[in-house]
């Protein structure tokens, strides 16, 4: 979520103008989202947060995109588009290492929350998930932190 | 025609049909009341063979070839239409003829944008050349291998469609400017948003309703499959042209180049267009190097506008190619002349407002941070305080004050008299910065007269008016 605007909130750089009426499209996804009513079923528990999750990825995936692949936007612009939160910086720091191309969110390689101290499930290719499974058909659909059906950087 | 009779139940299960446009219902079945089926059948057929080219062959025979890539022979004189060549001379005649370039031809009807020489021309000039020669060698090989291929699980049906009243226009151009069937009245308005459609098929489901469905079926799968043989060999340029009709779509619906592939293809993905790039992931690259080349040109037109103030730190930043070492703050007092300055302003105003220029001068290198804010305070308040005129006198009594140590250090006359006694100032603004600055060498402002840089009032009135009054006070030295 970006900051809340104060008084203190500094001057957006120039060039904001132009991408303001797409982040405030991913507002209102966001504003929608929020209306969903949470399913009752325990298994189904996480799964409103799913599409808040796939909002903020694609968000933060857009301001990536704007400074490093379309070179749209000016190094003060990014900057402050971070320092307001329009993106997950942490995220998108991952994403320029290697084998961390794609990913879905940080919790899904935070080893330190699951059971086993492994990544999650999601973090796995596609390739290697059908050569281990007995039939060669995969049961995992989703991941049950982000929803993330897989961002391994071969998939 | 739009379906204007539907079929309604009442509450007790009663059929009944209602009007759309009369808004009249009925018990019994209208006799014009066309079902979902025919529909669909018509729907169907509008996807269907529009003929695009017709190449005159042998004994008034004519090989069609529709924009899906369809093709079959038709007889002028006997109106006979068939999937296969049954007259010898024209087989004969086919068999001749360059096959890459009739797959070509199938390839331009079916809308690949070719960019050489007209084929449909070209394939004509070939049968012209070849047709005296026709009776020399016959040849058993009887169609083009890809035509053959195609059409072969037609042969056991029974393959000769009776087209009623085509009207085939085979004229000097061989082109088929229109057609017309039976079921243009039948099929209303449908048929007169496509004037040109026929389909021999379509004919025969007339004669038999579920026979010629069947071969519509067929038709359409062996469509599918010639269009793999078809493109083999031309797979390489068709793509290319997919891809470039693709990317039209982009400019053609003004997408932002600033947005995101997932709100912008919103806006395109109902165009037909939008499906010859067939996967997504292709399609957002596309997107995203539109987008990058967008973007960079519009940022250059951005820099073409004749925007002064840009075209200032142009010149500016374009000066330190040169030798001539501006005076210590003189970037920061041009700042200050620039900016907007209300009672109020601070040094802080001064410096977020104008964030890039202190970074194009480079101002955080030459000066630590305090010492900018010390002087731009300072000289804020001679902006504050005082009006222009006030501080150019203040300026004037400054240099004359210092007039006994200048006198002293001048050096190089020559270029300062040619420079004094010039009249007028020159037009752009670097041309006068520069002068400012050839001056400030003649009065040796980075040896002698060093003590200059660091005097406050030596800054209080911007560029020019310094350059009008420092030739001024500098004529009195020659």
């Amino acid at each position: 979520m970006p900051r809340i605007k104060t008084s203190r909130t500094k001057a957006a750089p120039e060039g904001f103008e132009k991408i303001k009426p797409t982040l405030v499209d991913f507002e209102l996804q966001l504003k929608e989202a929020q209306g969903d009513k949470a399913s009752k079923l325990a298994a189904k528990a996480d799964e409103g947060a799913w599409k808040v999750f796939q909002i903020c990825h694609e968000r933060s995936r857009y301001v990536y995109e704007l400074f490093y692949k379309r070179k749209a936007i000016s190094k003060e612009l990014y900057a402050w588009l971070l320092r307001e939160k329009y993106a997950d910086k942490m995220l998108i720091a991952k994403w320029k290492k290697k084998g961390y191309e794609k990913l879905c969110c940080l919790r899904c390689i935070q080893s330190t929350e699951t059971a086993h101290g492994n990544t999650c499930i999601c973090r796995v290719p596609r390739s290697t998930l059908e050569k281990n499974s007995a039939d060669g058909v995969v049961a995992f659909k989703r991941c049950v932190h982000c929803g993330c059906s897989g961002c391994a950087s071969t998939d | 025609m739009a379906r204007v009779w539907r079929e309604y139940k009442t509450p007790d299960g009663k059929v009944y049909y209602y009007n759309l446009t009369t808004k009249k219902s009925t018990w019994t079945r209208p006799a014009d009341f066309e079902d979902d089926a025919d529909v669909r059948d018509n729907k169907k057929r509008k996807l269907d063979h529009l003929p695009k080219f017709a190449v005159p062959l042998e004994n008034d025979w004519f090989l069609i070839i529709c924009n899906t890539g369809l093709r079959f022979f038709y007889n002028k004189s006997s109106n006979v239409s068939s999937w296969e060549i049954v007259d010898e001379n024209s087989a004969a005649l086919i068999a001749q003829l360059d096959k890459r370039k009739l797959i070509l031809l199938i390839a331009i009807a079916r809308g690949f944008a070719y960019e050489g020489n007209d084929i449909y021309e070209e394939i004509l000039e070939d049968l012209d050349k070849v047709r005296p020669a026709k009776d020399t060698d016959y040849t058993d090989s009887p169609v083009i291998s890809g035509v053959e291929e195609n059409n072969g699980p037609e042969s056991q049906r029974p393959n000769v469609n009776r087209l009623k009243d085509t009207s085939l226009s085979s004229g000097t151009s061989g082109l088929v400017a229109g057609y017309d069937s039976d079921e243009s009245e039948e099929e209303g308005n449908e048929q007169a948003e496509l004037p040109g459609h026929a389909n021999p098929s379509a004919n025969n489901i007339e004669d038999n309703n579920i026979e010629g469905n069947n071969i519509e079926d067929d038709n359409i799968e062996d469509d599918n499959e010639s269009e793999v043989y078809e493109f083999n060999s031309l797979e390489g340029k068709s793509q290319n042209s997919n891809v470039e009709e693709f990317k039209s779509l982009f400019d053609e619906y003004e997408l932002d180049p600033y947005s995101t592939w997932s709100l912008q293809s919103k806006k395109i993905n109902s165009d037909a267009r939008y499906y010859k790039v067939t996967s997504d992931v292709l399609r957002k690259e596309l997107f995203d190097d539109w987008c990058a080349a967008a973007v960079v040109t519009s940022q250059h037109d951005q820099d073409n506008s004749d925007n002064n103030a840009e075209e200032e730190v142009e010149d500016l930043s374009e000066e330190e190619d040169d030798q001539m070492e501006p005076t210590k703050y003189h970037y920061l007092a041009h700042i200050v002349s620039k900016a907007s300055i209300a009672p109020n302003t601070i040094f802080k105003d001064i410096k977020t407002n104008n964030s890039e220029l202190f970074k194009k001068f480079k101002i955080n290198h030459s000066i630590k941070k305090k010492e900018q804010e010390h002087f731009i305070s300072r000289l804020l308040f001679y902006y504050k305080k005082r009006t222009l005129e006030e501080r150019i006198q203040t300026f004037e009594s400054f240099l004359t004050t210092k007039s006994s140590i200048l006198k002293r250090n001048v050096k190089d006359t020559q270029t300062l008299r040619a420079i004094v006694s010039k009249e007028s100032l020159p037009d752009s603004s670097y041309g006068i910065e520069t002068l400012l600055l050839k001056m400030e060498n003649c009065m040796d402002i980075h040896g002698a007269s060093a003590f200059l840089q660091n005097e406050m009032q030596y800054y209080l009135i911007g560029v020019k008016d310094k350059t009008i009054v420092l030739q001024k006070f500098l004529k009195q030295f020659i």
